[in-house]
């Protein structure tokens, strides 16, 4: 296996939805290039960091405004009249 | 994405309702529902608009549009997911039929973003490693800043699929859905985007601290 398709696989890797020998392949890939080593970890820091965002909403943020909610109050009234 | 309703927003009268209470209510017509119904939940509703969508007054539109599709079809909710659930659905597709009808020429290209090889396949630019373990880099204070401006700078189809399937956490078989395409081409454009945010995050991962 070489860098490319170690790349190419990378998320059924990490997945674990490859074959068992092409992850022997990719594990032993692994073993010998650095370079892929470091793409695979920072890799996994980026999936890592994205799960941060898929949490409650920031604290700080402002709430929706009054008009905002009067303006939807409105927009149904409208639609059922 | 956590779609419960926020607990610190004055509820419109009394306690607000419980999940199964309003969607009763809602059903039954009653008008107080529907304003409750929309105290409950405006907020995270246009959280999920906003990153989508990336501007207040779209957001806005959409959230709205949303939550009259939502009383329209509250008849339909069966009660096999839960209400919130639900409701994130109806905000999303409200959101990614808003951001279809925006007529912006996007850049489609995500090329500069990828990793390029070498004529036998080695990386042609060593990637740097990281500089911090996972658990220090996920409690950096301004990590989520830096993750949401890095994903506005990817092209529109890319970002809508990382935003969809990692961020709103739906699956690849609904995402699929949603945009009106395969899950083929769904698992390719979540892994190049993916590839693609690794790049626009390697100087903060590698400790350069931009």
């Amino acid at each position: 296996m070489n860098c490319r398709e170690v790349l190419d696989f990378l998320n059924a890797y990490l997945d674990r939805e490859l074959p068992l020998e092409t992850m022997r392949e990719f594990d032993a890939h692994l073993a010998e290039c650095p370079a892929c080593v470091a793409y695979v970890e920072t890799y996994r820091q980026t999936l890592a960091a994205l799960r941060t965002c898929s949490q409650s909403p920031p604290a700080g943020m402002d709430p929706v405004p009054e008009e905002v909610i009067q303006a939807i109050l409105a927009a149904r009234v409208d639609a059922i009249s | 994405m956590d779609m419960l309703p926020r607990t610190d927003r004055p509820p419109a009268a009394g306690e607000g309702p419980s999940e199964s209470d309003l969607v009763t209510s809602l059903r039954a017509g009653e008008e107080a529902a529907f304003e409750a119904f929309v105290r409950q939940y405006c907020d995270p509703m246009y959280y999920v608009a906003r990153r989508i969508l990336r501007n207040d007054e779209d957001a806005r539109e959409a959230m709205q549009e949303a939550f009259l599709s939502a009383f329209r079809k509250v008849h339909q909710f069966d009660g096999r997911a839960q209400f919130s659930t639900w409701l994130h659905r109806i905000v999303i597709n409200a959101s990614l039929k808003k951001l279809q009808s925006r007529r912006r020429h996007e850049k489609h290209t995500i090329d500069a973003f990828l990793p390029t090889f070498t004529d036998d396949d080695h990386h042609r630019i060593e990637p740097r490693g990281p500089a911090l373990s996972t658990e220090d880099l996920v409690h950096r204070n301004e990590l989520k800043d830096i993750i949401h401006h890095q994903i506005n700078e990817l092209p529109e189809i890319y970002r809508t699929v990382i935003l969809l399937r990692d961020i709103e956490g739906l699956d690849t078989e609904e995402t699929a859905h949603l945009l009106e395409t395969t899950t083929v081409v769904i698992k390719t454009r979540l892994h190049r985007a993916r590839q693609a945010l690794r790049t626009l995050l390697e100087p903060w991962l590698a400790g350069d601290n931009p």
